[in-house]
């Protein structure tokens, strides 16, 4: 699997067959027991936790099915987080400016608790382009939202990701959300292969069988 | 930056109510250090100074001879107040009646503490040169005259004295008081070499000072000179204060124990609650120096809140103790460093070490949590936190009690306890194991509650239970300390002593009181006699011993000896049978460890030139505290009737008790026909003394409350920090059941029925435990009598199911009240 800078992947695949593993490997999170993932030019294997957690200071950044908000801090100290442990000079500023781009502007100083499931993803992407990453991973990031939510959230992020000509690379279940991707993956059993359009189409019917389930 | 991550993270916990257990524990730990360590150093003074007043002094050292002039130097040093008075018998003289006295010949410091208490008030000096003070009974003995003869002096009798602060407790000090100026005793001409005089010096001065004069002047006492403080000897206030410290040591070290313990159960939740926040952070790339810098930051400003609330509660507990406090004890004031420090110390220690363990593994948590949230890192097992908090307890301990044995036992105590309950709580919840899972009947689903949280559930019982034991131990010590003080003090203690009593005038004194329906204790016969020999060897003085005479060392004065058929009330045997046969002796525990008697050893006595040996074949112990009549020796009738005796008795008189027997005389009128009636006999009036000794008790009681409300706020502190802990698999099995259908009335009362069910267990637990640790600190460290608590065996199931499940719904109570898909989202 090779992914080129401003591209952006998804990864389907039904549960259990391994894509959050492979998220966590490609994020620098999780070590592989054998073979080799370059992230921006680094090779993985031979970094410690240290260095691993300083490549991703530096060039990767997050959003997660469940927000991953400090349910402690309001929505701008959220989104200062990234910037602050980088040290970064102006983060607040930053910060507003970001809240502002997900149209929160008027929802600073509120707890993750006050905001809808909506908002609260809407302040997790803020969080995740702070640092303007290189390479941005996303993990089902409309997976606890309504269709329209979802949409909404999705639009966001394509958004942002194309402005910012970040690398995004997406696990999913929603099949509409894979198709904005440019390329699509399909994981099964631990598998990877790489999907043409009708293949994606494919893999629609296990996925909603599944669902339903 | 990390200062302003943790400080803003710190704020908004705060202000969320995040960190309120957290602080509020540690707030505990310290308010019990700082506050009690005060309030008892306090009390302690109060005690000993009330205690003092009956000696008059801080410490006295009591000689046959002049003491060497170096004991007053080192007094001087250390700025010791310190006065000297003499103190012999001798005859004194009145026209043609002549009585034997006592005479009190006091230096110009005289009273270091308490009152000289005239029957005009308080007096404010001495006697002037050439005059004396007399005790009432010699002004009635004497015919009140206004002068007396004492050696070649003429003495001016100016004044009465009802009380003196160090008239002691002694019935059988027959003779009056004489009160006079020790420079006007050479004028007398009455002490020569060799007369019989005892050199009495008393001190006073601050704590440290009186414990630097004890070291340096004990080793220059020789056997002859006796060592005097307030707890040593048969002061009948010794063993209560002695006691009452044990015990304010011993409550507060528990309480301490029970804070910390509040304290390591927070930390956990504490850390728990930011698993998540630190996997995310270690995602967006936050080094281990950072997340170590921002939580120990965080942590520190955690601790510095609890210290410094716990420093300012510990100021108002000893502010709201002084109210309480009499003034002249309230005036005193220990300095504010010690109580700070060991404060300051207690929170950093405790918050610190009890969070060790659960920091470590906070630090270890691995980003990958963001995507597999079961994850939790490193399991560095139980026993690294176990020997963390182990330390800090036994380090706090320590430095609060200064007593390695005492923390030692606290800390192996509270060790056995917690295994002890691990064990027994899991083999409890592994009972229920038959019972199935039926999502129907509350109790049902109550009991798989228990069974499935079986582990977690004997961690909640060790928490529970520990909390309810020293609740326990406390309440049952304290009732018991207080139920035995005021046994021995009643409201109707004796009042009065009556010795001196005339064979001739016994019938007639029973009738006497009688009429008055005075109820007296037994009339006790007492004859004096001389122990000569022990085992057939002749005992010598601590005078001669010191002359360098070899021998045993034996009682230099007479004994106050007595007889009687059958045990007295409060002298339980320790040792031996009671008298069975006439040679037989019954003796008193201290004074048979003084001349170090064995059961069956042979003692020689001398009554009017005639001397006898009996056996000694039981040793009893004596509460001299109880002011009845006490004796050292007590023997068979037919080995004492053939000698001269007086006889004593002590009764209770006061005027509301005459009254409600429908008699219209005053306390003071009956006792004045008394002694009118029966000129010969003395009447010692103890009511003073009584008074004194019920005020002690009434301040030690206001400490053992108070010790009782902080132990009680600490368990309060552990229970609903137990329950907190439980918290977050509780609402996932909520979610669980309310999803397959389970209706708000079945998982209430099953949450309810799990609680009570788990408290009712912590409290079954805690009587057994407790009761084993009453048994133990009854027998060893108190002397207390052991019973067993049968109502608590009842009363503390019910009232721990009662309040676990109280606080258990009341913590839940969002929970259960809560949408299904709302607890999903939050599981």
């Amino acid at each position: 699997m090779d992914v080129k800078q401003g591209d952006s992947v998804a990864i389907l695949g039904p549960s259990g067959s391994g894509k959050s593993t492979l998220l966590g490997l490609l994020a620098a999170l999780d070590t592989p027991t054998s073979g080799e993932i370059l992230l921006a030019g680094s090779a993985l294997s031979g970094l410690n936790e240290e260095q691993k957690a300083a490549l991703r200071k530096k060039k990767v950044s997050f959003i997660f099915q469940s927000f991953m908000l400090v349910d402690t801090l309001t929505a701008l100290e959220n989104v200062m987080l990234p910037a602050e442990l980088a040290g970064v000079k102006d983060a607040k500023l930053k910060a507003q400016n970001m809240l502002e781009r997900v149209g929160l502007s008027h929802r600073l100083t509120h707890l993750p608790k006050q905001l809808s499931g909506g908002e609260q993803q809407r302040v997790a992407i803020a969080r995740a382009f702070i640092c303007e990453p290189k390479v941005l991973f996303a993990d089902e990031p409309t997976g606890n939202l309504d269709s329209v939510n979802g949409d909404k959230i999705a639009d966001m992020l394509f958004a942002l990701n194309q402005e910012s000509d970040t690398t995004l690379i997406l696990v999913t279940h929603d099949l509409q959300l894979a198709k904005r991707c440019k390329r699509q993956f399909v994981m099964d059993s631990g598998q990877l292969t790489e999907a043409k359009n009708s293949q994606a189409h494919s893999v629609k019917q296990p996925l909603l069988a599944e669902e339903m389930s | 930056m990390e200062w302003q991550l943790a400080w803003r993270l710190f704020k908004r916990e705060l202000a969320q109510g995040q960190l309120l257990l957290i602080v509020l524990a540690i707030t505990l730990a310290v308010l019990s250090v700082s506050g009690l360590a005060r309030v008892s150093e306090r009390l302690q003074v109060a005690i000993n100074g009330e205690a003092a007043t009956f000696i008059a002094a801080d410490r006295i050292i009591n000689s046959p001879v002049v003491v060497d002039p170096k004991v007053l130097t080192i007094a001087d040093e250390l700025s010791l107040k310190h006065v000297t008075n003499m103190q012999f018998n001798s005859m004194v003289y009145a026209g043609d009646k002549f009585q034997l006295v006592t005479i009190k010949a006091v230096g110009e410091a005289y009273p270091l503490k308490g009152k000289i208490e005239l029957s005009s008030g308080e007096a404010s000096a001495l006697p002037s040169q050439g005059e004396a003070w007399y005790e009432n009974r010699l002004g009635g003995l004497l015919g009140y005259p206004e002068s007396l003869e004492l050696g070649n002096s003429i003495l001016t009798l100016s004044a009465e004295i009802s009380r003196l602060p160090d008239g002691g407790f002694n019935p059988f000090a027959s003779a009056p008081v004489l009160l006079m100026r020790l420079d006007d005793v050479n004028a007398t001409g009455i002490i020569q070499p060799g007369s019989r005089v005892s050199y009495i010096y008393q001190f006073t001065g601050d704590v440290d000072a009186l414990a630097a004069f004890e070291q340096q002047v004990k080793p220059l006492l020789n056997n002859s000179q006796r060592w005097v403080d307030v707890q040593s000897g048969d002061s009948p206030i010794a063993s209560a204060v002695k006691r009452a410290e044990r015990f304010l040591l011993l409550a507060s070290l528990l309480g301490i124990a029970l804070a910390c313990a509040a304290i390591g159960i927070a930390a956990q939740r504490y850390c728990q609650r930011h698993y998540d926040v630190v996997a995310m952070l270690k995602t967006f790339g936050a080094s281990a120096k950072q997340i170590r810098l921002l939580f120990g930051l965080h942590l520190m400003l955690v601790t510095l809140l609890g210290i410094v609330l716990g420093l300012l509660g510990g100021l108002v507990l000893d502010l709201t103790i002084t109210q309480f406090l009499p003034p002249e004890i309230a005036a005193y004031s220990p300095p504010y460093l010690r109580p700070f420090l060991l404060g300051m110390s207690t929170g950093l220690i405790s918050a610190f070490m009890f969070s060790a363990y659960p920091l470590m593994r906070l630090l270890a948590i691995p980003p990958l949590r963001v995507l597999q949230r079961q994850l939790e890192g490193l399991q560095l097992g139980m026993w690294l936190h176990l020997m963390l908090s182990l330390a800090a307890m036994a380090l706090l301990g320590y430095l609060y009690s200064r007593s390695i044995a005492l923390t030692m036992t606290v800390v192996l105590t509270v060790l056995l306890l917690g295994l002890l309950l691990s064990i027994l709580g899991f083999v409890m919840i592994r009972m229920g194991h038959s019972v199935g899972m039926k999502t129907t009947n509350p109790l049902q689903l109550a009991l798989a509650g228990l069974r499935r949280r079986a582990r977690q559930n004997a961690v909640q019982l060790v928490g529970f239970s520990s909390a309810l034991v020293l609740l326990l131990t406390i309440l049952a010590l304290r009732q018991d300390l207080l139920n035995e003080w005021q046994k021995q003090l009643p409201e109707d203690a004796p009042n009065y002593f009556l010795v001196n009593i005339a064979p001739e005038d016994t019938q007639p004194l029973q009738q006497f009181l009688d009429l008055h329906q005075i109820a007296a204790t037994e009339i006790y016969p007492v004859i004096r006699g001389r122990l000569t020999h022990i085992n057939g060897e002749e005992l010598i003085s601590g005078e001669q011993q010191d002359a360098g005479m070899a021998g045993r060392v034996g009682i230099s004065r007479e004994l106050n000896l007595t007889y009687r058929d059958t045990l007295p009330p409060n002298n339980p045997v320790v040792e031996g049978t009671f008298n069975q046969a006439d040679d037989e002796v019954s003796v008193e525990s201290g004074v048979a460890e003084r001349l170090g008697l064995a059961l069956n050893d042979t003692m020689t006595f001398n009554i009017d030139n005639q001397s006898f040996t009996v056996k000694a074949t039981s040793i009893r112990n004596v509460q001299w505290e109880t002011l009845q009549p006490n004796f050292f020796m007590i023997f068979r009738p037919n080995a004492l009737e053939k000698f001269n005796y007086t006889s004593m008795a002590s009764f209770h008189l006061d005027d509301d008790k005459l009254k409600a027997a429908g008699s219209p005389l005053s306390a003071n009128a009956v006792v004045l026909q008394l002694i009118q009636q029966f000129p010969t006999i003395s009447v010692i009036d103890v009511g003073a003394m009584v008074e004194q000794l019920r005020q002690i008790i009434d301040q030690v009681s206001l400490s053992l409350s108070l010790v009782l409300a902080l132990v009680l706020l600490a368990s309060a502190l552990v229970l609903i920090a137990q329950t907190e802990a439980g918290m977050a698999t509780r609402q996932r099995e909520l979610a669980v059941l309310r999803t397959f259908g389970a209706s708000g009335w079945l998982l209430r009362s099953a949450t309810g029925l799990e609680f009570a069910l788990l408290g009712a267990i912590a409290g079954l637990l805690a009587v057994i435990v407790a009761e084993f640790a009453l048994y133990m600190l009854k027998t060893q460290v108190f002397e207390l009598v052991v019973y067993m608590h049968w109502p608590w065996w009842i009363i503390a199931p019910l009232s721990g199911a009662a309040v676990v499940s109280i606080l258990g719904m009341w913590r839940c109570r969002q929970l259960l009240n809560q949408s299904c898909s709302d607890l999903l989202k939050a599981g």
